[in-house]
C-alpha cells in the first residue's frame, strides 16, 4: 500500500517542520538542518523549496514575511500536530526496540 | 577552432540521468551547454572541467514565459545556496551545474521528485504527444477507410502505402514514448512511496531512433514515388520541420519582446495552426492544378478542346484494344497508368474516342480495365475479398440500392473466378476476374459478345501488369 502523503513524515519533512518552530527564512533551513543533525541529514535545495510549497498548501506552515523573493515561514497548529504525531510514532518505535532487544540483552 | 557545437538531443525529456551524464561528459571534453531546443542543443567551448550537472523540473514554469517567474527564481536562489549554478532552461526543465562534486543533490526526496516529473510531463510532453498521436491515428483511420474502398489502388500506390507505413511508425514512436513513461511512473511512484528510493529512468532512446529511422525511410520512399510537382513534394517533405521551426521562432521572438505567457501561447499556437492549413492548401492546390495525370504522359500525340479545356490525346500501348474486339473507326486516346509497390503492381488502362468538335457521343465504345498482380501469395485471398467487398449495397430504410458483384460462369473467361457488377436495378458490363495471382477489373461500355469475352480473356488472362505491355 502506498504511504499516504504526510501521514508519516520523512526525516527531511520532520526537520523542516522542527526548524520552523520559530519564524525562519526558507533558505536558512538548509544550514539549520545540517547544523542540527551534525551533517547527518542533508536536504536538497530543490526539495526544500518543493516541500515548503507543499506544507503551505497543506496548512502545516504559513508564510509570515516576504522581502522580495526572501520568504519567512512558521509552523501552524496543524503542522505542530503532524510533528507531534511523528514524534510519538518514533517514541513508539524506540519503546518497542527497548522492550525487545534490551530484554534480550539483559537475559 | 570552432567555439560552438550543436548536438542532436537524443534522450527522453524526463531522463534526468542520461541528460546529466551527457552534459558531464561534454564538460570534460570542454563543452558547456548554452542553449536547449527540441532537436538540437548548443554547446560553447570552455576549459575542459569535471563538473556535476543536475536536471530538475519546475512544473510552475512554461516554455512561453518571457522570463523566469518569481517562484522559479526563488527555487533557483535556494539551489545557488548549495553551489548549484543555473545554466539554462527548457520550459519546465532546469539545468544546473556545480563545481563541487560532493555537493548535496538538488532533489533528495523521491516522492516529490517523481511528482515534479509527473506534473511537468503532463503539461509539456504528454499533452502534445497525445494530440500528435490522435492526429496520426485519425490520419491512419482516414487512409484505411480509403483502403476499404479501393484496396488494389491503395496497396499498389507507393505514395499511399509508404506514407501509411511512415505514419504507422510515427504512431509507434509516440506510443512507445508515452507507454514507457507511464510504465516508469507507476514503478517510480511505488518505489518512492513504499521504499523511499528514486527509481532512475532507463529509457531506451535506441528503440525510438530505430522506429524513427524506419519512418524516415518510408518518408524517402514516399517522396521518391511522388508524381506531383517537385515543389509540392519538397514542401510536403519539409512541411512538418518548417512549421515547427517557424512556430519556435515566433515563440522565441515573443519571449524576447517580453510578451506574456498567455498571449505568446495564443499567438504561437494560432500561427502553427494557420501555417499548417496554409501549407496544406498550397500543396493541395498545386497538385490539383498540375492535374491528376492518368497517363504517365510520355506518349502525347495531340490535344483537343473539351468544354473550354485543352486535353491531351495519348497513345500508350494497351494489351487489349477496342480494335481487337470490334471494327470501330475513331480517333482514340489510349492511356495507361502503372503503379507498383513491394506488395502489388497495378496498371489502369483506358481507351476512348476523342470527341469531335466537343461532341463526346460520336461513339459510345469505350474500354477501361485494371490489371493487378499480387506479389505475395499469402495476400491474394485478402485482396480478393477486399476487391469483392469494395462494393456494398446501400441500405436506406426500406430501400436497398444495389451495388455488388455476383458470380458468373468463370469458364467463359477461362478464369478461376468471375463476377459481374449489379448496380442500381441493372446488370452492368463490368467484370471482376480472378486468375492465379492476377485480378482484373474490366469495364465494357457496350454489351460484349461471347467472342469478344473470349478474346479479352485470352489477352488479359496472360498479360502481366507492367508498364511495357
Amino acid at each position: 500500500m502506498p504511504r499516504e502523503r504526510f501521514k508519516t513524515l520523512t526525516e527531511q519533512m520532520f526537520y523542516i517542520l522542527l526548524c520552523l518552530h520559530e519564524e525562519c527564512r526558507g533558505a536558512d533551513i538548509l544550514e539549520m538542518v545540517r547544523t542540527l543533525t551534525d551533517g547527518r541529514v542533508n536536504i536538497g535545495s530543490g526539495t526544500l523549496y518543493d516541500l515548503l510549497e507543499q506544507f503551505v498548501k497543506e496548512g502545516a506552515i504559513k508564510e509570515t514575511r516576504a522581502e522580495g523573493r526572501r520568504r519567512s515561514y512558521i509552523i501552524t497548529e496543524k503542522g505542530r500536530q503532524m510533528l507531534d504525531k511523528e514524534y510519538h510514532r518514533l517514541l513508539g518505535q524506540t519503546a518497542d526496540y527497548d522492550r525487545i532487544l534490551r530484554k534480550e540483552a539483559s537475559s | 577552432m570552432k567555439s560552438i557545437k550543436r548536438c542532436i538531443c537524443n534522450f527522453s525529456f524526463y531522463d534526468q540521468q542520461a541528460i546529466q551524464e551527457k552534459l558531464e561528459d561534454m564538460a570534460e571534453k570542454g563543452w558547456m551547454l548554452e542553449k536547449t531546443g527540441s532537436f538540437m542543443w548548443t554547446y560553447k567551448r570552455m576549459e575542459p572541467k569535471k563538473l556535476r550537472f543536475s536536471i530538475t523540473y519546475f512544473p510552475g514554469a512554461l516554455d512561453f514565459d518571457p522570463r523566469p517567474t518569481d517562484d522559479e527564481l526563488t527555487r533557483i536562489d535556494f539551489c545557488r545556496q548549495d553551489g548549484w549554478i543555473p545554466v539554462t532552461d527548457w520550459g519546465v526543465m532546469q539545468v544546473f551545474y556545480n563545481e563541487n562534486m560532493d555537493a548535496v543533490p538538488i532533489e533528495t526526496e523521491p516522492v516529490t521528485q517523481v511528482e515534479n516529473i509527473r506534473r511537468s510531463m503532463r503539461k509539456n510532453v504528454l499533452l502534445p504527444h497525445l494530440v500528435l498521436c490522435g492526429a496520426l491515428l485519425w490520419n491512419l483511420f482516414m487512409r484505411f477507410s480509403q483502403w476499404k474502398r479501393d484496396i488494389v489502388g491503395e496497396l499498389s500506390d507507393p505514395v499511399s502505402l509508404y506514407s501509411v507505413l511512415m505514419f504507422g511508425m510515427l504512431v509507434l514512436v509516440t506510443l512507445y514514448e508515452i507507454g514507457f513513461y507511464f510504465y516508469w511512473n507507476i514503478k517510480a511512484k511505488s518505489a518512492a512511496q513504499n521504499y523511499g528510493v528514486f527509481l532512475s529512468i532507463q529509457s531506451r532512446p535506441a528503440a525510438s531512433w530505430v522506429l524513427m529511422a524506419f519512418s524516415a525511410l518510408f518518408l524517402i520512399l514516399t517522396f521518391t514515388a511522388f508524381r506531383g510537382p517537385l515543389g509540392s513534394a519538397m514542401l510536403l517533405l519539409c512541411a512538418v520541420p518548417l512549421i515547427m521551426v517557424i512556430g519556435d521562432l515566433i515563440k522565441r521572438h515573443l519571449k524576447k519582446r517580453g510578451i506574456s505567457r498567455n498571449v505568446n501561447r495564443m499567438i504561437s499556437v494560432s500561427s502553427v495552426i494557420l501555417l499548417t492549413f496554409l501549407l496544406l492548401s498550397i500543396i493541395t492546390a498545386s497538385i490539383i492544378r498540375s492535374g491528376s495525370g492518368f497517363s504517365s504522359g510520355e506518349n502525347v500525340v495531340g490535344t483537343y478542346e473539351f468544354y473550354g479545356r485543352t486535353r491531351e490525346i495519348y497513345n500508350d500501348p494497351l494489351p487489349l484494344e477496342i480494335e481487337a474486339l470490334a471494327d470501330v473507326r475513331a480517333q482514340w486516346s489510349k492511356e495507361a497508368d502503372h503503379q507498383e509497390t513491394v506488395l502489388l503492381s497495378s496498371t489502369e488502362y483506358r481507351q476512348y474516342a476523342v470527341p469531335v468538335d466537343g461532341n463526346d457521343s460520336v461513339d459510345e465504345r469505350e474500354l477501361e480495365y485494371t490489371v493487378s498482380e499480387v506479389k505475395w501469395p499469402f495476400l491474394y485471398g485478402f485482396i480478393k475479398r477486399a476487391a469483392l467487398n469494395a462494393r456494398q449495397d446501400q441500405i436506406h430504410g426500406d430501400y436497398v440500392f444495389t451495388d455488388h458483384y455476383e458470380p458468373v460462369d468463370a469458364s467463359a473467361w477461362n478464369a478461376d473466378d468471375a463476377y459481374q457488377l449489379h448496380w442500381s436495378s441493372s446488370v452492368i458490363n463490368t467484370y471482376l476476374l480472378f486468375w492465379k495471382n492476377r485480378i482484373v477489373e474490366l469495364k465494357f461500355y457496350w454489351e460484349p459478345t461471347p467472342e469478344q469475352i473470349s478474346i479479352a480473356a485470352g489477352i488479359l488472362g496472360n498479360v502481366s501488369a507492367g508498364r511495357d505491355q
